[in-house]
């Protein structure tokens, strides 16, 4: 099951991240974090999906023509290896949307908890 | 519980650390967010790397449908309905390849690269501003007539950059912005009168004032005089001079002579100074600025028809200086050639009629004036003719990226120009490329409309302000014709611009500007062909007045009008072969010399072995040849040997001189027991033959230690010489270097130490009854790194081959297969 909703966030991932920009990681895992049962796992769903998701738009890229011609430009640019920016990305959104989730999730705790009377 | 809280603080740690980072620029890192962004990022560059085969675009302000065809060169033909409608899709299919660059120049003419580079930029940015370039631009743009041709055109062209810019998204942007964290900004006319100011100073031509100042402190007054003289003593010029050969005029060459006391007083108060490099002016070493064009009359032609073969040569970037275009309206435009990103119009090109190329004629237009001010550290006035003038303040202002201040500069002005402190002295300066009119671009719209060389180069001579260029052109009534067009100076006095002026009275200011009728010119010539090399254009006996003295060395001259005058039929392909010609005329004048030196001299094993090699030497600079090596070694110990007396003087502390060219060496040579050859530290006498065997023996065993025996790999051409080609953010991987090139010092392809100058855009023309024309330029028409359109062109370059233009009438005369690209660009809907 964890990893269909890794999916599931996934592609949650994919449209956000094209639609508006690197920045709706954090955001969406934090509503994922939020919104998903306590000791459900949240967390590393979203790291799993922030990763999928990524993933999936770094390959689509690699898979253009021209993606090689791009490789050494920007490895040269970079003075990295591309395949390492490539793993560097897929760890700025892994750890983005674990650390935004993990932190989101007891929230929900402190939010839903019965109240003392 | 405590690994829980514990967990919470190691996520929020990295949310803290990775938002940041992600949002912010951290050390020379861009913001890592849109970074690495897979679908907006650096990696999604890739999508836009190719022309999509069929697209849409508006643009505000166009007043009818303009269709966009490119070919499978990349070359967008424009077909438009009137002329500011072609010239909004220029802007816009320019910056769809180029619009980094478009920024990227204009911004390093108006002293503003800090704004997108950062602080590294500064000391650039600060000598722009120096100069007063943004001031002269800001002025023009003030003071423009809104009404005009230019402005329409110069507007109608920001229209369509604009366009362009703003209807991309993030994942669009040029790979440089994402590499810089950073967004295009807005073009206006601003710019362009920016960018024009750059293309001046990129061509800023003439020595440095205290030139002479600095050989006479060591060699006296008549020797400074005679090594730099304001004519060339080998006389090869522009104008046809009735001469079927080089001329050489006798040159009394003064011994040298004892330090001249008022120079050497002059230059303790200026220090070891050049102005121009205290000025950040472009410092070029010879040949790198080695632009070649010439033309054929009918008369000369296999075919009947007038050549003309264009070649300039400046700095090798990529993607390169010039983007190739064709512009149609019918009945008013049919123009092709090449345009510079960010100006509106073709800059070299033809149209049906007529085809035009520039040299740059190095003419002196900018002179240095020593001032007198009230305060020797922040003056508020100037002395003019005994009266105090107040000088002009301007604040200076540069940003970072991020909008912030990093520094204030105080810049003041006399009547003249910026004034500047260089060590002591209070130094300002006039240029002509600060007076430029802001109607420069009109200049090229009525070229592209010219019917004939001699219209064309009346409108240039009109309305053309600087930088000086020679115009050639042809066209197919037959005629042949070239102008040195430009603005140069009418001082009073001797009328030389090369020596500091007194800026103290107004007698030394400029009296005017030479008439056209003066300029170095030639309508139809009795010899049946034209030739420019940056030579000095007159020829001093039809013309001496004071011109200019940073004319090229005449061996790239001789060469051309050597080759032009021993074919009779001439072909477009023998143009072609021209431009990268490898003989060089700088070695056979010197080559003969050293081999008879090397067989009158002592039989020393190293000398007869070199003698051998350059008698040997068929003198072809092609990447294979194995001499080259050994006699540019010979000419730079030669260099060494024969002007000792130009070196520091450790005694009196005095700083080294200027080196005089290899054009007085040659003069040398005719005089083999003059003072000159004489050593100034032996005891013995030298002589010509002794300092020539000298030099050559050397050499050898210098390039035998460097690079082993002469018949190794090592002494090929291809591995001293080689071109490269920089990205504009000098970026090793999106630059191409190291490329070997035939040709060399003096020769129609030279080359330069560091290999950054060459060839910017080869052209030949046919000017038959339909055009005919074959080119090609360093680089390719795309400046996306990623695109196989980025360096398409390099091989063909490099092997000195041409691509043939096609020149449509009309989009149906494009064959389907060739292709590549269609673009449909309609009016923006309110």
């Amino acid at each position: 099951m964890l990893f269909f909703r890794a999916i599931g966030v996934g592609v949650a991932m994919v449209a956000a991240t094209w639609l508006l920009g690197w920045w709706t990681v954090p955001v969406l895992a934090a509503a994922y974090g939020f919104f998903r049962p306590p000791e459900s796992g949240a967390a590393s769903e979203a790291a799993l999906g922030a990763v999928l998701g990524w993933g999936a738009l770094l390959a689509w890229n690699a898979t253009h023509p021209a993606f090689g011609r791009l490789s050494s430009a920007v490895g040269g640019a970079l003075t990295i290896p591309t395949v390492v920016l490539m793993l560097i990305a897929l760890a700025f959104a892994g750890l983005l949307a674990w650390a935004a989730a993990r932190l989101a999730t007891p929230q929900r705790r402190a939010v839903t908890a019965p109240r003392p009377r | 519980m405590r690994s829980t809280r514990l967990g919470s603080v190691i996520a929020l740690i990295v949310l803290a650390v990775l938002g940041y980072a992600g949002a912010r620029p951290v050390g020379p890192l861009p913001p890592l967010g849109p970074l690495l962004d897979p679908a907006n990022g650096i990696l999604a560059s890739v999508h836009s790397a190719e022309l999509p085969p069929l697209s849409e675009g508006s643009i505000p302000g166009l007043q009818g449908p303009v269709s966009v065809t490119y070919d499978d060169r990349g070359v967008p033909h424009i077909f438009a309905s009137n002329t500011d409608d072609a010239y909004r899709a220029l802007g816009y299919v320019v910056a769809r390849d180029r619009l980094f660059q478009i920024e990227m120049q204009t911004r390093a003419g108006g002293g503003t690269l800090t704004e997108l580079v950062g602080e590294v930029a500064l000391p650039l940015d600060q000598a722009t501003r120096a100069l007063g370039m943004p001031r002269s631009a800001e002025g023009r743009v003030a003071d423009a007539d809104t009404t005009t041709p230019t402005w329409r055109m110069a507007s109608a062209y920001a229209a369509g950059v604009n366009a362009w810019r703003r209807q991309l998204s993030r994942r669009d942007y040029p790979l440089e912005y994402k590499l810089l964290g950073r967004a295009p900004y807005e073009y206006t006319v601003l710019e362009m009168q920016h960018l024009q100011n750059r293309m001046g100073y990129t061509l800023a031509s003439s020595e440095d004032e205290l030139r002479h100042v600095r050989a006479a402190a060591l060699v006296g007054r008549a020797a400074a005089d005679a090594l730099f003289p304001t004519h060339a003593p080998i006389v090869e010029p522009l104008q046809p001079n009735g001469q079927s050969a080089p001329r050489r005029d006798p040159t009394v060459l003064p011994p040298p002579g004892t330090p001249d006391s008022t120079s050497v007083a002059l230059l303790k108060a200026f220090g070891p100074v050049n102005l121009r490099v205290a000025l950040g002016l472009p410092q070029r070493g010879p040949d790198a600025v080695g632009s070649n064009n010439w033309a054929v009359a009918p008369a000369r032609s296999a075919s009947g028809h007038a050549l003309l073969a264009g070649d300039p040569h400046l700095e090798l970037t990529l993607p390169s200086i010039w983007y190739e275009a064709h512009l149609v309206v019918p009945d008013s435009m049919d123009v092709y050639g090449v345009t510079i990103p960010g100006l509106p119009g073709i800059v070299i090109g033809f149209n049906r009629d007529v085809a035009w190329t520039f040299t740059n004629v190095g003419a002196d237009v900018m002179d240095f004036y020593l001032e007198t001010v009230d305060d020797p550290i922040g003056p508020t006035r100037y002395r003019l003719d005994g009266a105090w003038t107040p000088l002009e303040r301007r604040v200076e202002r540069f940003y970072a990226p991020d909008g912030t201040l990093m520094r204030e500069d105080t810049m003041r002005y006399t009547h003249r120009g910026p004034l500047r402190r260089i060590n002591e002295q209070w130094i300002s300066h006039r240029w002509t490329v600060l007076e430029t009119s802001a109607r420069e671009p009109e200049v090229f719209d009525k070229a592209a409309r010219a019917r004939s060389a001699t219209e064309l180069l009346d409108h240039m001579a009109e309305q053309y302000f600087a930088p000086a260029q020679n115009m050639l052109a042809a066209d197919r009534g037959g005629m042949i014709a070239v102008r040195s067009t430009g603005r140069y100076p009418v001082r009073a006095g001797n009328g030389r611009g090369d020596e500091l002026r007194d800026g103290s009275v107004r007698t030394s200011d400029w009296i005017g500007y030479w008439p056209v009728s003066d300029y170095p010119q030639s309508f139809a010539p009795a010899q049946g062909f034209l030739a420019s090399a940056n030579q000095e254009p007159l020829d001093p006996k039809v013309q001496p007045r004071y011109m200019g003295t940073d004319w090229e060395r005449p061996w790239r001259a001789i060469r051309i009008n050597e080759l032009l005058r021993e074919n009779s039929a001439v072909t477009a392909d023998d143009m072609r072969a021209y431009q990268t010609n490898p003989r060089s005329a700088r070695a056979d004048e010197f080559v003969p010399a050293f081999v008879n030196a090397a067989r009158n001299g002592p039989p020393k094993p190293s000398l007869v072995r070199a003698g051998q090699l350059l008698a040997d030497w068929d003198r072809e600079y092609t990447t294979q040849n194995r001499s080259a090596v050994l006699f540019e070694a010979a000419m730079t110990n030669l260099s060494r040997l024969l002007w000792d007396e130009l070196r520091q003087d450790d005694e009196a502390g005095t700083p080294a001189g200027p080196i005089p060219s290899d054009m007085m060496t040659a003069v040398l040579l005719t005089q083999p027991n003059h003072a000159w050859w004489n050593m100034r530290r032996t005891s013995s006498v030298e002589t010509r033959d002794d300092i020539l065997a000298d030099a050559l023996e050397a050499a050898y065993d210098d390039v035998v230690a460097q690079f082993g025996e002469p018949d190794t790999e090592a002494w090929n051409w291809s591995q001293h010489r080689t071109a490269s080609i920089n990205h504009f953010l000098r970026i090793a991987s999106l630059s191409r270097r190291d490329i070997p090139m035939q040709g060399g010092s003096g020769t129609l392809n030279p080359s330069t130490g560091a290999g950054t100058h060459g060839a910017s855009w080869r052209m030949v023309v046919e000017l038959g009854p339909e055009i005919a024309a074959m080119a090609t330029y360093p680089g390719g028409q795309s400046g996306h790194p990623a695109s196989v359109r980025y360096d398409d062109r390099l091989a063909k370059w490099t092997a000195g081959q041409l691509d043939t233009l096609r020149v449509p009438r009309s989009e149906a005369e494009i064959p389907a297969a060739m292709r590549r690209a269609r673009l449909m660009l309609s009016p923006t809907r309110n």
